[in-house]
């Protein structure tokens, strides 16, 4: 197969050594690379029992046939181990240009297992591999991390590294790279550090051979060219160019899907106000920060001038602000974007840090944490301080409260009893992002239902049909109603479709971002085809996708899931709010909607692919 | 309208903006590189990673820099395409320093 190295570089990092493992053709077929093959060395490696913080756990960093294109979108990469926050597998993805060079280094994916005798990281310059001594970088955030590896090993080194965060084991520890770009979710960053794996850098020149070169380019400058088109087209306040997912807030404001007071409420015109759209561009100096080859530009690099909150470097995405501002009921964007800078450098998902913040504060409004456990932080809502100081504590895995929080809101709630666990806004493990239940039921059933990461927003993104007006036309989701977001009639289908678009483009490896401005599967098929020469139908990219989710979920069924798991969700979204365009809306009906989800994708009312289901799509033999 | 290389890049060719872009419509001399304005889609990618800041959009572009926009045009039609990265001119790194990078 074209497109492909068949080549993954297996690292042991217990007894230092590498070795070039050939992958053969058919896995390919089957899994297209990625998010899949990741998944498919999970199967193959780590038996049942395997824990996240086992040295046998397998944390795999892969590209697919896209990377290498020319074609915005295409410096992507997925990452995937067995997470310390769901304790089930899991892959999250990041960008910059490390996609694109691990596929230049000739590979097809690092798959990294053991743990070393101290601190190391990993280099990777073509077909010289090396487990190099970083001691002296154990303590440093991962910026800092990122910048000395880069110093010893040259510029033309991409690289990825944990901060603090990883090494201390929290739970929803990240991995960034490129200073810009987040393997957010999941807590794989926690996995790097549990092997004294401080980074990995990788370096190449390698061009992977294409079924057909012309027909590759053509498919990426008519996309590339489409994508700059329609975002210009648009108003300055709707670029995606000049604002990133800071445009979210004015999208999502009017819809009730922000997250605020820890999904307890609706109302919060000063934050809706401050927190993104123009105010964020001017406040913060945003300008646009591009990964490799991209046109759509979400990413911002910002200046921002103020005595406690000035800084230089990344800015704050959507969900970072909306979690970590309009979650804890914070206006002040410096903060917020300082806090999230803060959060980035230490490396944790801010995500979940905005869930877990906005537990703290609810758990010390109502008298189950004190002044005294919390450093003398006064943890009134809106108390930007408090929020950048706790975020620190977190990081550091100060003693106490900071460490607690670390084990992220599962695990801090059943420590703190008292009821907390009503009000943590989680489930599997995992706090929920800042997509709210109430504004369409069908995030619901996304997050209960998912395999691929747990609980997640971009494992299974069904949400995009109402708050981005994504449609998937070419598997039948031509056209929807608004007020459909508030049925479940066709939702099953649906959000089973969009699981399944989610692992095809995460395996094929791309970024999801381009589909708001006009990437199709069509786009998505001609490209793969062109790359790979496997002639796909939209049939066969649907059975890859199926194929795949099905995968993890028999991984989930091999790493302990239950059913009862998938209807342990969170409370707090069956809570009505009284005003806003979500007024009065709760998913009622959502156990009813996963078991027709069951039904729909083949698998039995136990939430178990029947061995019908395994035979049509080939997976007999994955089911052992 | 397009984005365009201007004399920063004259000396240096430091070549890391071919690597980004996604339509491949660098054009390279002995000297520096150009950009070819029908190709280019103006997405700006190229732009943050100079490191002498020599790419503008033509709407940023500075009033003593204008005739960039013809000079793009004419060399970027004579000149072979460049589609990988490549190593810096020999003092490109003095040059650097001299232009305040």
């Amino acid at each position: 197969m074209k497109g492909v190295w068949n080549k993954v570089l297996k690292v042991d990092l217990t007894a230092g050594t590498s070795v070039i493992e050939r992958v053969p053709d058919h896995v390919y077929e089957y899994f297209l690379g990625g998010a899949g093959l990741a998944a498919y060395y999970l199967w193959k490696e780590c038996p049942a029992g395997t824990t996240a913080f086992d040295p046998e756990n397998r944390l795999t960093f892969a590209v697919g046939p896209l990377q290498g294109l020319r074609q915005s979108g295409a410096a992507k990469w997925s990452a995937a181990a067995i997470s310390p926050s769901i304790n089930m597998n899991a892959d999250s993805g990041a960008t910059a240009a490390f996609g694109s060079v691990l596929k230049q280094a000739g590979l097809d994916a690092i798959v990294m297992h053991g743990r070393a005798n101290r601190p190391v990281y990993i280099v990777v310059d073509n077909d010289r591999v090396e487990i190099k001594d970083a001691s002296a970088l154990w303590g440093k955030d991962a910026y800092e991390a990122h910048d000395a590896i880069r110093a010893l090993e040259g510029d033309r080194f991409e690289v990825a590294t944990i901060g603090q965060a990883g090494e201390r084991l929290v739970r929803y520890a990240s991995i960034q790279t490129g200073k810009k770009s987040f393997v957010g979710r999941c807590g794989l960053g926690a996995v790097m550090g549990s092997k004294n794996l401080k980074g990995v850098a990788v370096t190449g020149n390698q061009v992977c051979p294409l079924h057909d070169q012309k027909a590759a380019d053509k498919a990426s400058t008519e996309a590339n060219a489409r994508m700059v088109a329609i975002d210009m087209s648009k108003p300055e306040e709707f670029r995606i160019k000049r604002l990133g997912t800071a445009m979210a807030t004015a999208l999502f404001a009017p819809q009730g899907n922000l997250p605020i007071k820890n999904y307890r409420e609706a109302d919060f015109p000063e934050g809706v106000a401050k927190l993104g759209g123009m105010p964020y561009v001017e406040q913060l100096n945003a300008e646009p920060w591009p990964c490799r080859g991209c046109v759509i530009q979400c990413h911002n690099h910002v200046t921002v001038e103020h005595e406690k909150y000035g800084y230089v470097g990344k800015g704050p995405e959507y969900e970072s602000f909306a979690m970590m501002g309009f979650n804890v009921m914070i206006d002040d964007m410096k903060a917020v974007a300082y806090a999230g800078e803060l959060a980035n450098k230490y490396c944790m998902d801010t995500i979940s840090l905005g869930g877990v913040l906005a537990w703290a504060f609810e758990s010390y409004e109502k008298g189950l944490i004190g002044k005294d456990d919390c450093y003398g932080l006064d943890l009134e809502w809106g108390n930007a301080d408090a929020m950048v100081e706790l975020t620190k504590k977190i990081g550091e895995r100060a003693e106490g409260l900071g460490h607690l929080l670390g084990e992220g809101t599962a695990i801090a709630s059943r420590t703190l009893g008292g009821g907390s666990q009503d009000w943590a806004v989680q489930m599997k493990g995992q706090e929920i992002a800042a997509h709210n239940w109430r504004a369409q039921y069908i995030s619901a059933l996304n997050y209960c239902t998912g395999v691929a990461a747990g609980p997640n927003h971009e494992r299974g993104n069904s949400q995009h049909i109402w708050v981005g007006h994504i449609l998937l036309p070419e598997w039948g989701i031509d056209h929807v109603e608004n007020e459909e977001r508030w049925s479940w009639d066709k939702a099953a289908d649906r959000n089973a479709k969009f699981h399944d678009y989610c692992n095809l483009i995460n395996s094929a490896v791309h970024c999801k971002f381009m589909e708001f401005r006009g990437y199709t599967l069509t786009d998505l098929q001609k490209t793969i085809n062109a790359a790979t020469g496997l002639d796909w139908t939209m049939d066969d990219m649907r059975r890859c996708g199926d194929r795949i989710t099905n995968l993890q979920k028999l991984l989930n069924m091999r790493y302990g899931w239950k059913k009862s798991d998938d209807f342990n969700y969170p409370k707090r979204f069956m809570e009505p709010v009284s005003t806003g365009p979500a007024a009065g809306r709760i998913p009622l009906g959502l156990d009813e909607a996963i078991l027709d989800y069951y039904n729909c994708r083949g698998w039995s009312s136990d939430g178990k692919p029947t061995p019908e289901t395994l035979h049509n799509l080939g997976l007999q033999e994955y089911a052992a | 309208m397009a984005t365009l290389v201007t004399d920063n890049c004259d000396l240096c060719r430091f070549t890391d903006c071919v690597t980004v872009c996604p339509m491949v419509c660098f054009h390279a001399d002995d000297k520096m590189l150009y950009i070819d304005p029908v190709v280019c889609i103006d997405c700006g990618a190229c732009i943050p990673v100079c490191p002498v800041r020599a790419i503008y959009e033509v709407k940023n572009l500075p009033p003593d820099k204008h005739h960039w926009i013809a000079i793009n045009a004419e060399r970027s039609a004579a000149l072979p395409l460049i589609t990988d990265k490549s190593q810096p001119l020999p003092g490109a790194l003095e040059r650097k320093k001299q232009l305040g990078f």
